[in-house]
């Protein structure tokens, strides 16, 4: 009989832990085997991953997509061109100004001007040759050089007006889509 | 002895199979024992050893000889891997109610005859973590120190822990 003091509970410990190790059985021969195939398998699992996987997730695909984001932003914050909206009083007196005295000579000679360069007068006079240009009716008619006066007339009716501006709204964001379209896919190449 | 331990991690640490080979026979059975401590079933306990130098040979390139020798860095490997695996078995330590410890005191004696016997009953009763520390103390006779680093502790409160336990053990002797 005996109390259990300090030593003898430290006495008791070494020779109960002794025991309890001496109980586990010992390693397999073929353990450090197992070991190895073990780490061969890890090692190929890696491989594997990092074959069929290219792109890490959220590292690539995330920059495309932020980039993406970004534009669209842009897109939809983008200033819109500030034109002075056309009023009826506006329009009325170049319609007054060309209908009641046909006057030949002013007429001939901006009906050169335009056979010669169309383009350039449309450059020259942005708020009536725009608006001729986006009429969806008879596009061709601003281009070909045959029948000036015809496309004059048309350019002159102030009902039309407000159709070509937004037809040309229109155009313009389709394009403006267009590029960033063409941005998005060329970064998405170049990943 | 040394130096040739040194060589053969060196060795491993290349990739050569000597030097795993080496570190495995000498080493094995301190892993295992240290696992099947904390770990009851004896099939999981072949598998975690394994685990172990798996995860050793694949971090051998962190194994800095001047911190700790390489028998303290396997045996926290162990140690880790063992704790691991019971949190992900849903480890919740062995409850040790407070009626244990309330025994008379006149049953502070016992037989010499049935005290290891007991002993052996009331450390199956402790946490793994207790367990593995009794095992670093009084089996491998490792210091407080190496303990301290294995289960990455400090010294101080280490000490502490080491007389809970015995206090424990006596009052679950007792009981």
């Amino acid at each position: 009989m005996m109390t259990m003091t300090d030593n003898h509970i430290e006495t008791a410990l070494r020779t109960a832990m002794e025991r309890r190790a001496a109980k586990v059985p010992s390693l397999p021969d073929y353990f450090a085997q197992q070991v190895m195939n073990k780490m061969n398998a890890r090692k190929e699992n890696a491989n594997q991953h990092r074959v069929s996987i290219p792109l890490h997730y959220g590292r690539g695909w995330g920059w495309v997509l932020s980039i993406a984001a970004a534009l669209l932003i842009a897109f939809l914050l983008w200033p819109e061109k500030q034109e002075t909206p056309i009023t009826q009083p506006e329009a009325q007196p170049i319609t007054a100004e060309v209908n009641p005295q046909p006057v030949p000579k002013p007429i001939v000679e901006e009906k050169k001007e335009e056979t010669l360069m169309p383009t350039v007068q449309a450059k020259k006079q942005p708020a009536k040759k725009r608006r001729i240009v986006q009429q969806p009716a008879e596009p061709a008619e601003e281009i070909t050089p045959a029948e000036p006066a015809e496309e004059f007339t048309i350019a002159m009716v102030p009902t039309f007006d407000s159709y070509a501006d937004i037809e040309a709204e229109m155009i313009d964001i389709r394009r403006r889509g267009e590029r960033i379209e063409a941005m998005v896919a060329d970064m998405i190449r170049s990943y | 002895m040394a130096e040739l331990e040194t060589q053969m991690i060196i060795a491993a640490r290349e990739g050569q199979a000597q030097g795993y080979h080496y570190l495995m026979n000498r080493y094995g059975r301190q892993v295992q024992q240290l696992v099947a401590e904390m770990v009851p079933d004896m099939r999981d306990v072949e598998e975690l050893t394994q685990d172990v130098f798996v995860r050793a040979f694949e971090h051998l390139s962190g194994y800095d000889p001047a911190r700790a020798s390489f028998s303290t860095w396997l045996s926290r490997i162990a140690y880790n891997t063992a704790l691991n695996h019971l949190r992900s078995h849903g480890y919740v330590s062995l409850p040790l109610d407070e009626e244990l410890y309330t025994t008379p005191d006149d049953n502070d004696i016992i037989h010499d005859t049935d005290r290891l016997a007991l002993l052996d009953k009331a450390i199956d009763r402790l946490r793994p973590e207790e367990r593995s520390l009794l095992h670093l103390r009084y089996y491998e006779g490792r210091s407080l120190g190496e303990i301290a680093e294995v289960m990455e502790v400090a010294t101080g409160p280490l000490a502490n822990r080491l007389q809970r336990i015995k206090q424990k053990l006596r009052k679950l002797i007792k009981s």
